[in-house]
């Protein structure tokens, strides 16, 4: 559920720069398989968080046991999970009671005092580069909850590919750092279009680009005419079963920033 | 981390209390969200550099209003109380507090005594957000008044003996023109900070830590590609490879 080339910039990264004892999952099969027919949104989220744990699991079987748990809990975490309500502070688990079936006597949280500006410059301090520390934020769920209605192996393909394009051309275009957050949605709409001499029957895709400073607010970003252009004609041309792009030009709110 | 500089911020529920902490740390000191009700052996025991007392909800003379062991102000740590943390040093010390005639919800021009400490390098006016029902109608003894607008007659208040500090208006929002400069003058001019808290230090005394909790025993991290985990990794394998 990444996008295109994600998976291996971040093995690259670990491998190599830092060489990391890293264990790769792919896991791609286990959650499409899962997800097979589902459309509601939260039911994605819910499953998709799920089969996130189990193999998290499964892979934590197969190492044994193990002493720590090292987890990326940050302060907004912590505080949000009850510092103000005059209590003990509870321990948070950031990926929704991950520990329980993992062995292990205790978990480290290295992270838990910073503030995520505090984390990006922790990041740079460490030498991770700054692809990888500026990132966009990206949902926990990935490109399902990009894909409207039910996801399939194709429409996956689809998606990684149209958005790598989109992100492709912001680049080029310099605003890959002006704008805080930009993605394509492969809606479940269809409708017709005529390409060379023949009508086509096709799925609508949708881009999205915000401005915000704290993503609790977000303007719908006023990208150049001439960038969406050359966004749309990549797009139609380069990958089959798209014949219609739209830009969304809801703000937050009253839209969110992600569709589903 | 060199003699453990920390400010401690009470949480009276404020919205803003999270922006509080980040620009204290913006000025290099490193601070601490804690509930209002922390206890005072607590506070001797973290010995704070000074104490923020946050903005919240509550009236102050309402029942089970969120307070303060009144032992607090007598411990000698420098206190600046925002919006409510003002109206509640106040109520408690014998000033007094009442609902306003008009509800303030904007960004006004205030008229600053910039011969306080707090307000050192300001003009006579400055652009600040007050969002408040509630006002100080009168100051506690020993205090005096550093700031006001047309509608709030005191908006800013000290006593600089005792290095108690009120202001009505939020220092802790991009609305205030030079707020974080109010919080470097609290944290430097009144709590005489040094202002060691920065990230190659944190990475450095992490390291140490994760080197001496973990040693040669063994860690799992899971790792998604997200910025928080994969700093996490990283520091973890600095640590213990």
């Amino acid at each position: 559920m990444l996008r295109k080339n994600e998976g291996d910039e971040v093995e690259k990264v670990f491998k190599e720069q830092f060489d990391i004892n890293l264990i790769r999952v792919n896991a791609k099969d286990k959650f499409l398989s899962k997800l097979a027919g589902v459309t509601d949104p939260e039911r994605k989220r819910k499953i998709i968080g799920e089969e996130f744990i189990r193999t998290f699991e499964e892979e934590a079987k197969k190492i044994g046991k193990v002493d720590f748990l090292v987890q990326g809990t940050i302060y907004p975490d912590v505080i949000e999970s009850g510092v103000g309500k005059g209590q003990t502070i509870k321990s948070h688990h950031n990926v929704g009671g991950l520990p329980d079936y993992v062995d292990f006597k205790e978990i480290v949280e290295p992270l838990r005092n910073l503030f995520k500006d505090e984390v990006r410059k922790t990041g740079l301090e460490l030498g991770i580069p700054e692809s990888l520390v500026y990132r966009q934020p990206f949902p926990g769920p990935g490109l399902a909850i990009r894909i409207i209605g039910d996801i399939t192996e194709e429409k996956l393909e689809i998606l990684k590919e149209a958005d790598y394009i989109f992100r492709d051309e912001i680049a080029k275009a310099g605003l890959d750092r002006s704008l805080n957050q930009y993605f394509a949605v492969l809606t479940n709409l269809r409708s017709v279009g005529v390409m060379g001499d023949d009508r086509t029957y096709d799925y609508t895709l949708a881009v999205r680009a915000v401005e915000t400073s704290d993503f609790m607010t977000a303007n719908f970003a006023k990208i150049p005419y001439d960038v969406l252009e050359k966004v749309s004609t990549r797009i139609v041309n380069e990958i089959k079963n798209i014949n219609r792009i739209v830009y969304d030009i809801t703000s937050k709110p009253p839209a969110t920033i992600e569709w589903e | 981390m060199e003699d453990n500089e920390k400010i401690l911020i009470l949480d009276f529920y404020g919205q803003f209390n999270q922006l509080i902490a980040r620009r204290v740390r913006e000025c290099n000191v490193y601070s601490e969200i804690v509930p209002f009700d922390i206890s005072i052996d607590k506070i001797k025991e973290i010995a704070p550099k000074g104490i923020i007392f946050t903005g919240g909800p509550a009236s102050v003379y309402e029942k089970d209003a969120p307070t303060v062991n009144k032992e607090l102000f007598d411990l000698g740590i420098p206190i600046l109380g925002i919006c409510y943390g003002m109206q509640l040093i106040s109520y408690m010390l014998g000033g007094n507090v009442e609902k306003a005639n008009r509800r303030e919800y904007c960004i006004k021009s205030v008229n600053l005594d910039n011969s306080s400490p707090l307000f050192d390098g300001f003009e006579n006016t400055n652009d600040c957000l007050m969002t408040h029902n509630d006002y100080v109608s009168r100051l506690p003894q020993g205090f005096k008044k550093i700031g006001y607008t047309d509608d709030c007659p005191i908006a800013a208040m000290s006593n600089e003996d005792k290095k108690i500090y009120g202001i009505q208006f939020h220092p802790e929002v991009n609305h205030t023109k030079n707020g974080i400069k109010i919080i470097h003058n609290f944290l430097y001019n009144i709590c005489n900070c040094k202002g060691y808290w920065n990230m190659s230090s944190f990475v450095e005394e992490t390291v140490q830590s994760l080197k001496e909790k973990i040693g040669d025993k063994k860690a799992l991290c899971a790792l998604s590609g997200g910025v928080d985990s994969s700093v996490a990794a990283v520091l973890l394998n600095k640590a213990i490879r």
